[in-house]
């Protein structure tokens, strides 16, 4: 058990690491974009948040 | 409880009289409703001093669709519909000054890129042999279409489909036409610009960029090597011959009847109110407008879930077409086909699509695309003797960002027909006798498509098939949806289509829940 709980103490705070890293490339990502691949982001988020809806009209 | 009829079609577009002719056929009682003194919505014409030109659709695609539909009829099409093939499909010209007739023929067409560009030659004849194969295999599925069309979005349906022997050899280009954009599709051929452009401008219909609209409107092009045909008398034919059809069946058409609202009474559709205040009632109700008018005005936000008025005003349309029509004095010699393109290249389009699309700005007039018909190029009857009429389709924003439409629809008409002028048909301004400039707004009011968009709903993957309003309404019971903005979408096939759709879930739903 007390293995168990040392892996996680390891587990942890590289999860959070991989987690932060992976936030931060995809802040640099979306401050590269311009204008135009941010309204298509976004116009595809509408429709992906729009889809279940749709399938009950 | 007794109907004044067994069913009630607001709306008499090619969908709405394809529901009617069909379900009069098997004895329904059935009343078809139009707000305008003509027939056929946004597939009609309609008549000032003898130029009648088209109001929107302007040629036939897929013929063998309404040879199918007058054999459930057990009718005749020959004895109703008088068209002809149009060839060359459209002339094409350049921004260089170059222009192009596009014929029908395949190795006639290959000479014209030969001349264009050298090099796309063996890519066009890639191209055709692909869409070839996604030709075989939409044949083939629709083989024995119409009576199963309902079944079109069901699971069942596209294991039928995949059944299919002709799909395996079409699978690759299948997949990559619905994953890629249009854009990149047609750059997957073409190493030209313009020849990029003469296959992949179909976007225009779909109301997206090339680079948002699927791969698979790039077919289009190519089914116009089937043919495109032209009814003699105009478009307005194929609905009118439909009325016909309902009417000899025992339906009645009323002509400027407009439907006020959809009785709904304990969740379902009971009949409907006219403007004048008349009540009609009828066990279903079948709508061939618009889907957000159909379930925003006429079915009225207060019958509906919250969420489920949220989603039908929020569903995209397509860009919209807006239009202007001129009746020429003298016929022009610079016009040598039924419709004709004057197009951009792609990449300026393309930033003209970005600023309009999202940004609101009305372009110049040089930097826009254009579809010029000329009805009376293959019915010299469509006009007065020795004149000629000219529809111009251009695509724009609904809302304008600096203007209002209807302050700037006659200027901004004139300044495209300068251009017009200055480009490809000299001597056009001085030949203009009438002009009628409808921009999206117009549109909007004149044929009831919310937000002037003549296409229906946007035809983005998102907005197609399952995630498009279904043909049994599932908000209000009795109540059928028909017409472009159900499956599968667009075009004058496509409303027809939905037509048998809805009239086969009517009538199979009419023993068991009516």
């Amino acid at each position: 058990m007390a293995a168990i709980g040392k892996n996680r103490n390891r587990t942890v705070p590289v999860l959070f690491l991989c987690l932060g890293l992976g936030a931060l490339a995809g802040a640099a990502w979306a401050f590269r974009l311009d204008d135009e691949q941010r309204r298509a982001i976004a116009k595809n988020l509408f429709e992906l948040r729009e889809m279940p809806f749709r399938v009950l009209i | 409880m007794a109907y004044d009829y067994d069913v009630i079609i607001i709306g008499s577009g090619v969908g709405g009289l394809t529901s009617a002719a069909l379900m009069s056929k098997e004895g329904l009682k059935v009343l078809v409703l139009e707000r305008l003194d003509r027939v056929g919505g946004c597939c009609s014409n309609y008549d000032v001093d003898g130029f009648k030109p088209e109001v929107g659709a302007v040629f036939v695609i897929s013929p063998e669709f309404y040879y199918k539909l007058f054999e459930l009829l057990d009718l005749r099409l020959e004895d109703y519909l008088d068209w002809s093939v149009i060839d060359p499909v459209y002339h094409f010209y350049l921004e260089d000054g170059r222009d192009y007739p596009l014929p029908r023929d395949i190795d006639e067409l290959a000479e014209i890129i030969n001349d264009i560009s050298p090099r796309d030659v063996k890519n066009f004849y890639r191209y055709c042999e692909d869409m070839k194969k996604i030709w075989d295999v939409y044949m083939a599925f629709t083989e024995n279409p119409m009576p199963e069309v309902q079944n079109i979005t069901k699971i069942s349906s596209l294991v039928k489909m995949a059944a299919n022997k002709e799909l395996i050899p079409a699978l690759p280009i299948l997949t990559k036409m619905n994953l890629q954009n249009l854009d990149k599709f047609v750059r997957g051929y073409f190493e030209d610009p313009y020849i990029q452009l003469m296959f992949g401008w179909e976007n225009m219909y779909a109301g997206l960029p090339a680079h948002r609209c699927p791969g698979a409107f790039a077919m289009i092009t190519y089914m116009g090597r089937m043919g495109y045909f032209y009814p003699k008398g105009g478009m307005i034919s194929i609905p009118l011959a439909f009325k016909k059809i309902a009417e000899d069946f025992g339906a009645e058409v009323r002509l400027k009847s407009e439907v006020e609202r959809i009785i709904i009474k304990n969740g379902e559709a009971k009949g409907i109110i006219l403007k004048d205040g008349d009540t009609l009632t009828a066990r279903a109700v079948v709508s061939n407008a618009h889907s957000r008018v159909t379930y925003l005005n006429l079915v009225g936000e207060e019958n509906l879930p919250r969420w489920a008025a949220r989603t039908v005003r929020r569903q995209p349309c397509s860009i919209p077409a807006p239009i202007f029509y001129m009746g020429l004095k003298e016929r022009i010699d610079g016009v040598k086909a039924h419709m004709s393109l004057l197009a951009t290249p792609r990449r300026q389009f393309d930033g003209v699509w970005n600023d309009f699309y999202d940004r609101g700005l009305l372009y110049r007039p040089s930097d826009g695309n254009y579809m010029i018909i000329d009805p009376t190029f293959d019915d010299p009857g469509l006009a007065p003797p020795g004149k000629q009429v000219i529809s111009v389709i251009y695509i724009a924003p609904y809302h304008l960002k600096y203007h209002d439409w209807d302050d700037v629809a006659d200027q901004w008409a004139w300044e495209v027909i300068s251009y017009l002028d200055q480009r490809i048909y000299p001597g056009l301004k001085d030949q203009v006798e009438w002009m009628d400039s409808v921009p999206p707004k117009e549109l909007e009011r004149r044929l009831n498509v919310a937000e002037g968009a003549f296409f229906g709903l946007e035809m983005s993957l998102s907005n197609m098939g399952l995630f498009r309003p279904n043909y049994r309404s599932r908000l209000v019971n009795r109540l059928y949806l028909a017409g472009q903005c159900t499956n599968p979408g667009l075009g004058v096939p496509g409303a027809m289509i939905s037509g048998v759709a809805t009239s086969g879930i009517l009538m199979n739903d009419w023993t068991k829940r009516l």
